[in-house]
């Protein structure tokens, strides 16, 4: 007799033994697969979510005046565009910025309204990252404006709206922020710099730090070593709250994820190894006469382990699909603003389809070596 | 067929020791039919298990055809035990999840060819069991799953069977049955130890040992 049949014999005949064995291990693959593609939507999804909370990190020329620049909100000295580039051009993955827009940022009276006037380059981020635009992506021409600007200029989505001598379409319906951000009008850069007569300049970088960094690293150190080496021409500001709060965010996700993982596969290794175990209490006086008949230690060892390689290949499956299941069913109320992004993951379910067996064929070694070790004498004489 | 020479086997635990064979020294000629009896914790068991290369002594030695079988490394033995050993045991031991049929074929080393299948069915059928080749040991009365057993045994014709206490758990009928089919293996020319303390072997046993304290008392 084969040991395949006589593994699914004796896996046919112990129905509760395989089952909780199958049980313990599909739940164990179905964690591993639903945390890993939860991990991967949370990561989207902080990204995101982090990413629209705003940029935290502002350049600006290095001779502006501090005082100034937080009473006014920009800087009054303008440096060239070509420093955007500059910079751009140093982004990697090694670095700890990111998302790049240049802005030229003005006051500027429109019948008798003060606003604010910006003007936003394209986003330039790291290679390999897409390119996403912070925010909202401006058309030439168009114009976004802020809602006491709509009320006070009495502008709608569609309408023409002039600055200066220059002509816009309001593209954007308006919603009150309770920011600065209700009185401006963003434009798009190579616009503002014609409006206000500005060509080829900007007064502010902003950008994005890593997420990997928190206060207790002295963050802005290092990002005004990085940057510093860049641009000297640059000082380095940086909205410290809200880059301590998307830091933190990171942080703890990738705790959770660090302690969920492990704990998992080791309850499933422990909850393996028992019912091996019990498996061996079971068969002892069935080790006894295979080891009578002639069966070697190979044998012997060849049914546990087969019968855990069998388990862990279907519980593979099982949790591979059900885990897979539960994330594109759940997975999309629990993170709606990356939902589009949740797909499975069928890499991870192929190397799961190869790492279970083996990992239960580990979890049952101990009990198979004991099945293996056990003294046949002694179950053979018990009568 | 098989010598026994000083076989002694001391069982250690918590600290005491039990002599369960004192230098035992006999011999089993080949095609002999030789019953053990003795009381309860004589040694039988011990024996039976020493003798089948399940049991290393604590001291001696035993030769089955010349081989000394502790001299064997564990998996010669294994091979040896497959070959030329049948065991029947008191409590069976037949393995519940496979049917009767499987648990012939158990006892061949490897795949069973068809002709293989063929001597177990044929095995099955000469021990009264040919209709019930596909129930599971669990389905069985006690004297039915002893026939099993010695189906079991006879599955490679082996040069010898050691059978412990067979017909311990059998009512007459049963263990008359079991004694006669060793007895036939017996006149084809096979060995067999029969271990017991009853006396429906006397008539088939050739001679009788007779263990007290491991100690061979009568010869």
């Amino acid at each position: 007799m084969s040991v395949l049949s006589h593994i699914l014999r004796e896996m046919g005949f112990r129905k509760l033994n395989t089952l909780f064995s199958l049980l313990g291990l599909s739940l164990a693959v179905t964690v591993v697969v639903a945390s890993q593609l939860l991990a991967e939507a949370d990561e989207r999804e902080t990204r995101r979510v982090t990413r629209d909370m705003g940029f935290n990190l502002r350049l600006i020329p290095a001779k502006t005046d501090l005082t100034q620049f937080y009473r006014d909100g920009f800087s009054r000295h303008a440096m060239d565009v070509s420093m955007l580039d500059r910079l751009a051009t140093q982004l990697t993955n090694n670095v700890s910025f990111n998302h790049l827009v240049g802005s030229l940022r003005r006051e500027y009276t429109i019948n008798s309204q003060d606003v604010l006037l910006v003007g936003l380059s394209e986003t330039y981020v790291a290679p390999g990252q897409g390119k996403k635009p912070m925010g909202f992506v401006i058309k030439k021409g168009t114009i976004h404006i802020g809602s006491q600007v709509a009320l006070v200029q009495k502008k709608k989505k569609g309408e023409k709206m002039h600055i200066g001598v220059r002509e816009f379409t309001v593209a954007n319906d308006t919603i009150e922020t309770g920011t600065p951000d209700d009185i401006t009008i963003f434009a798009r850069l190579d616009d503002v710099q014609s409006v206000l007569g500005l060509a080829g300049k900007i007064n502010e970088i902003e950008a994005i730090d890593c997420l990997c960094l928190t206060a207790d690293q002295d963050p802005l150190a290092i990002l005004r070593k990085e940057i510093g080496g860049i641009l000297p021409e640059v000082q380095v500001v940086q909205k410290r709250t809200l880059a301590d709060a998307r830091a933190k965010q990171r942080q703890t996700r990738e705790k959770v994820n660090g302690v969920v993982l492990p704990s998992v596969l080791l309850a499933s290794a422990v909850w393996i190894a028992l019912l091996a175990v019990f498996n061996v209490r079971d068969r002892r006086q069935e080790i006894g006469i295979l080891r009578a008949l002639g069966k070697g230690g190979g044998r012997i060892a060849g049914l546990f382990l087969g019968k855990a390689v069998m388990v862990g290949l279907v519980a593979a499956l099982i949790g591979a699909a059900l885990g897979t299941w539960v994330v594109l069913e759940f997975g999309p109320s629990l993170f709606p603003v990356t939902k589009k992004a949740i797909h499975a993951n069928w890499p991870l379910a192929a190397q799961l389809i190869v790492a279970t067996p083996l990992f239960a064929a580990l979890a049952s070694f101990i009990p198979a070596m004991l099945a293996v070790s056990h003294d046949p004498a002694e179950t053979l004489r018990e009568d | 067929m098989i010598r026994c020479v000083e076989v002694t086997k001391i069982f250690r635990k918590n600290g005491s020791e039990v002599t369960s064979l004192d230098r035992f020294t006999a011999e089993v000629a080949e095609g002999e039919f030789v019953a053990v009896r003795g009381p309860s914790g004589s040694g039988k068991t011990t024996l039976l298990l020493t003798l089948g290369g399940m049991q290393r002594p604590s001291a001696g030695t035993v030769q089955l055809g010349g081989r000394d079988l502790y001299a064997l490394s564990p998996s010669e033995r294994a091979k040896l035990r497959s070959s030329e050993i049948g065991f029947v045991f008191q409590m069976f031991h037949l393995v519940p999840y496979l049917d009767l049929l499987g648990n012939v074929l158990l006892a061949y080393p490897g795949k069973p060819s068809e002709a293989v299948r063929q001597r177990a069915a044929g095995l099955l059928d000469e021990l009264g069991l040919a209709k019930r080749g596909s129930h599971r040991p669990g389905e069985l009365s006690a004297g039915e799953r002893q026939r099993l057993a010695v189906a079991r045994a006879l599955l490679n014709r082996p040069k010898v069977i050691l059978a412990d206490e067979p017909t311990g758990n059998l009512d007459p009928e049963n263990a008359a049955e079991v004694i006669r089919h060793l007895a036939e293996f017996h006149r084809g020319g096979g060995t067999v130890v029969l271990v017991t303390h009853g006396t429906a072997a006397e008539t088939h046993a050739d001679r009788i040992l007779r263990l007290v304290q491991g100690r061979l008392l009568a010869d």
